[in-house]
């Protein structure tokens, strides 16, 4: 049998399915409300970065984010790194970052010249509060192996990506989908990840393992200034 | 008021003393007890093996047995939810079926039932005792014997570590996987004993002669008691008891 | 590796005297309850959550033609090519016949059940592909050649010195270059850190990343209105997979679809709590398609194969479909009495614990499963964990129903069922069992039910003692005699 009829013959059989049991779904209860965003907000986050092992740290400018990205390089001993090439504050980055050196994706073999970087610079869209989760789009100049290969991923979050929780999740992909001049209409992007703490594996014994295939540190950058 | 008693096979032939109890608590709340007396099974078993056209059969009879519009009492949860489990039997629409529906209005399980009586949960039963309690899977998270028994003066309720969890008794499962239901009965038995009760109560009889069949095995008898029994002997000691009288004329576990 | 549920009572009674196992299952069974229990006392309005998460599952299924061809088509409109299997040996076909396409020599693979359930592994190795399962428990049971032995959690049944000797023995031969600067795993030893052999397998298996043609992982959700796919993990490997080879295949099974891009939120805002107790897993990924122009990872090629493999029937069913709701969070597995004593191998299928019973009797051979929904003592632990509001006691009743009918209940059940319906004989049965044997010293020997010797070997049995209605008929009679009636209080 072909994929063309195993298409027909389980539509059919779903079709009879459903026409010789009506399934009616009850209506859900409302959604309940969200966290509201206030002032409080970053340290809400932080709040729930600490038990992921992830340190929020602030920057009023961006020459201080800069500085904090290159004290947590010094930290996690990186000699190298790679970054998404339309970060906000991407000079002020580069200078401060000047002493490692910088790998630059290329598109034949993205991942092999990306796995030998010891840092990956990136930068959210929005971050949910509820679970401390950092929504990363990908794009042209957004490589995703930037948040995955290096040991060590510096995710940059700026004050207006501050969201409730994963509900906001649609809304988002949406507003990129009509955004991005480039991609038909309405398609979403091709790639978005939510990234909660470091990758994390407790499979022997159930002993908590960081950094098994992905970034075993993770940082987060508060962007506290309003970007245009 | 009066309701109708309903016994389980169990309770009639090897645990009598539990339905005396129930009569006895009852009767001494207030309550009249009828029992009709040709009960056999209310069908549990032909359902619990899928043999859905006995299951059906036997459910016919009960509803012939307990006809309204008296509340139906049964000193057991699994019992108690096969009645309730009727009207899933018959086509709804059908005069079966309205019956089913009514008559599964009306059940209780004995534990729910006291604690719907006025006074409850207090009965006035007095008993100074270490409990430890099973609470049944069986009761469908009910919480009924808990706020009972907490109620009985003087009664110390201990919960084993896992309280939910089931004894390994399923019926026919303790026959075909006896290996696993052992399993199951030995850990809850440990997490009994830790307690160092001197009586094991439930509300649940086959889970009661599950367990209390295996700490006798084990030579660790504490002394099983159903819910019935323990509030009976509690109104024996308290004041009301002492006023009233029981049916039993002292402890039914002896 | 044999995958038979025919076993499963064998298997199941064997697996309780493996003491080790039964020690390693409660230590998992607990810590996974633990963490969840934890995560759930604090998530607000969580049954408000749950009825939300299983809506959308409800919605999903109750639509679920239209809901497929709506995502066929959003997804091909995205560049994704979309495949339908109406069975295993389908699928396995199709997902061949792409690799072969692409010249696959090497295969990563995520962690998914439903490949697990077609089989694909050996598929593509008799193709003569090298295929890499690369979740680090999966790699470890692919190295041990066993089935994973829980949904969340493959290899709960190895120590760290059962892994360290299994790298030991089968990493040398795997050609792997990337192990210098570690212990080489010829001397690794037993008493090597969990860390360490865990940084020996991303070591091994980020090599073979590298190197992959083809990346093959399952669907946590799929979403109609935009033909995205969502896959949830903590290890990365999944979006490794996803990431760095040319080609990604994504095998769904046809009841994991979304109708919404909400729908899908409201099963993330419950599926990572109520699975591993986090509030979200450390990686989802939502793929839309392949990469588009200028983009400088990602697959260049990506496919859908919608698989059905029996769950199309069982939507006539208005009380098994039930189990199509299920997004596998594991919950039920580790509530369960049974499967914290036995643990998933005994169930000779991918799908172990209450779940399990339910897909494997659902979707396998009916002569093979008729055992699994009796392995159940109808404690209904699963039923108050599953956040979505499974029923599985009243499934598995169903399913028994199913046995039933084609093949009876056995002369023991007849026999009483017919006694129970004769009161007259039934009363007459018991008296004669009182005189000959009130201590039920023969119960062992009764025909029908071979188990009861063992039962009565552990518990010591009731005696058949004088009935209740007896004993109440006489008491009645003392009453009347003594004219005492009982009153009290509230009788005044
Ligand atoms: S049946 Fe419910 S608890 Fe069990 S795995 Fe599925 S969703 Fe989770």
């Amino acid at each position: 049998m072909s994929s063309a009829n195993a298409r027909e013959g389980i539509l059919a059989t779903l079709r009879a399915g459903l026409a010789a049991a009506p399934l009616s779904v009850p209506a859900p209860p409302a959604r309940p409300a969200s966290l509201s965003v206030g002032p409080d907000a970053w340290a809400l986050l932080a709040a729930v970065l600490e038990p992921l092992e992830v340190r929020l740290r602030l920057a009023a400018t961006p020459a201080e984010a800069a500085r904090h990205v290159a004290d947590i390089a010094r930290e996690r001993g990186a000699a190298s790194y790679a970054r998404w090439a339309d970060l906000p504050a991407a000079a002020e980055m580069d200078a401060a970052l000047a002493g490692l050196t910088r790998l630059e994706p290329n598109p034949s073999g993205c991942c092999q010249a990306l796995a030998r970087a010891d840092l990956g610079l990136t930068f959210a869209q929005a971050a949910l509060m509820d679970s401390g989760s950092l929504v990363l789009v990908a794009g042209p100049q957004r490589p995703r192996s930037v948040s995955l290969l290096p040991p060590t991923h510096v995710c940059l979050v700026p004050r207006a990506g501050l969201v409730a929780d994963v509900s906001a999740l649609p809304e988002l992909l949406r507003r990129h989908a009509a955004a991005s001049g480039a991609f038909p209409q309405g398609l979403l992007p091709s790639c978005l990840n939510l990234i909660t703490g470091p990758s994390s594996t407790a499979d022997i014994e159930l002993v908590l393992v960081r950094g098994v295939h992905g970034p075993g540190a993770l940082d987060v950058v508060g962007l506290d200034w309003d970007l245009e | 008021m009066r309701i109708t008693l309903m016994i389980p096979c169990l309770v009639e032939d090897c645990l009598p003393e539990i339905g005396l109890a129930v009569v006895s608590v009852l009767e001494r709340l207030g309550v009249g007890v009828d029992h009709p007396r040709v009960q056999t099974c209310c069908g549990q078993m032909a359902w619990k093996t899928g043999d859905v056209a006995r299951a059906r059969a036997l459910a016919l009879r009960s509803l012939e047995l307990f006809a309204g519009p008296a509340p139906v009492v049964c000193p057991s949860g699994s019992c108690a939810k096969m009645l309730r489990t009727y009207p899933e039997l018959f086509a709804p629409g059908t005069p079966d079926h309205a019956r089913a529906l009514d008559l599964a209005g009306r059940v209780f399980e004995f534990c729910e039932f006291v604690l719907s009586l006025p006074g409850a949960p207090d009965i006035g039963a007095e008993w100074n005792v270490r409990a430890a309690l099973h609470r049944s899977c069986q009761m469908d998270g009910s919480d009924a014997p808990q706020r009972l028994l907490s109620a009985v003066r003087g009664l110390t309720l201990l919960e084993p570590e896992r309280p939910e969890r089931c004894c390994g008794f399923g019926g026919l499962f303790s026959l075909q996987f006896p290996a696993v239901s052992e399993s199951l009965l030995e850990d809850k038995a440990h997490e009994l004993l830790a307690l160092d009760p001197e009586i094991l109560v439930s509300a649940e009889p086959s889970c009661l002669m599950n367990i209390s069949g295996y700490l006798a095995r084990l030579g660790r008898p504490v002394r099983p008691l159903h819910a019935a029994q323990a509030l009976d002997h509690g109104l024996d000691l308290g004041l009301q008891g002492a006023l009233t009288g029981a049916l039993t004329g002292g402890p039914t576990w002896r | 590796m044999e995958i038979n549920p025919r076993d499963f009572r064998e298997q199941s009674e064997k697996a309780c005297h493996d003491a080790t196992l039964r020690a390693v299952l409660d230590h998992a069974t607990r810590y996974f309850q633990a963490k969840r229990g934890a995560a759930l006392e604090t998530f607000a309005d969580r049954e408000t959550h749950f009825a939300r998460a299983r809506a959308a599952r409800l919605a999903a299924l109750s639509r679920l033609p239209e809901l497929l061809e709506q995502l066929e088509q959003t997804a091909t409109a995205a560049g994704t090519r979309v495949h339908w299997a109406a069975d295993a040996a389908q699928a396995r076909e199709i997902i061949t016949g792409i690799a072969q396409d692409c010249g696959a020599k090497v295969v990563v693979k995520g962690k998914s059940m439903v490949t697990e359930e077609i089989a694909l592994n050996p598929a593509l190795e008799a193709a003569g592909m090298e295929v890499w399962e690369t979740d680090l428990g999966e790699f470890i049971v692919q190295l041990a050649g066993e089935p994973p032995s829980h949904i969340i959690a493959p290899c709960i049944h190895k120590s760290r010195a059962d892994v360290a000797a299994l790298f030991r023995a089968k990493l040398g031969l795997l050609g792997l270059s990337g192990l210098d600067g570690l212990p080489g795993q010829e001397n690794l030893s037993d008493a090597a850190s969990i860390p360490e052999l865990t940084l020996l397998a991303r070591k091994a298996l980020r090599e073979k990343f590298l190197a992959a043609d083809l990346g093959v992982t399952g669907v946590n959700i799929a979403v109609a209105e935009t033909g995205s796919v969502i896959l949830v993990e903590n290890e990365g490997n999944i979006r490794m997979s996803t990431t760095c080879p040319p080609v990604h295949v994504a095998v769904m099974s046809l009841e994991k679809v979304a109708a919404t891009l909400e729908d899908a939120a409201d099963i993330l805002r419950v599926l990572p709590r109520s699975a591993t107790g986090q509030k979200m897993s450390s990686y989802v990924s939502v793929l839309t398609g392949p990469r588009r122009p200028n983009e400088q990872d990602g697959a260049r090629e990506t496919h859908l194969v919608i698989l059905d493999n029996g769950r199309s029937e069982v939507l006539a069913e208005p009380i098994l479909r039930e189990a199509l709701l299920c997004f596998r969070c594991g919950a039920c597995l580790n509530s369960c009495p049974v499967y914290q004593t036995i643990g998933g191998h005994a169930y000779g299928s991918v799908y172990s614990g209450p779940i399990g019973a339910l897909l494997s009797s659902l979707l396998l051979p009916a002569q093979d499963t008729r055992d699994l929904p009796f392995g159940c003592t109808l404690c209904g632990a699963c039923k108050r964990t599953c956040p979505l509001g499974i029923d599985h006691p009243r499934l598995m009743l169903r399913l028994r129903e199913r046995v039933c009918q084609s093949s009876g209940t056995g002369l023991a059940g007849a026999a009483h069922s017919f006694l129970a319906l004769h009161p007259l004989f039934y009363r007459l049965a018991v008296g004669a069992a009182r005189a000959v044997d009130p201590n039920l010293d023969l119960l062992p020997r009764l025909p029908g039910f071979p188990g009861l010797a063992n039962f009565v070997d552990t518990r010591q049995p009731p005696e058949l003692k004088k009935p209740f209605s007896a004993q109440l008929l006489r008491l009645r009679k003392k009453q009347a005699r003594t004219k005492k009636p009982h009153t009290n209080k509230g009788d005044a």
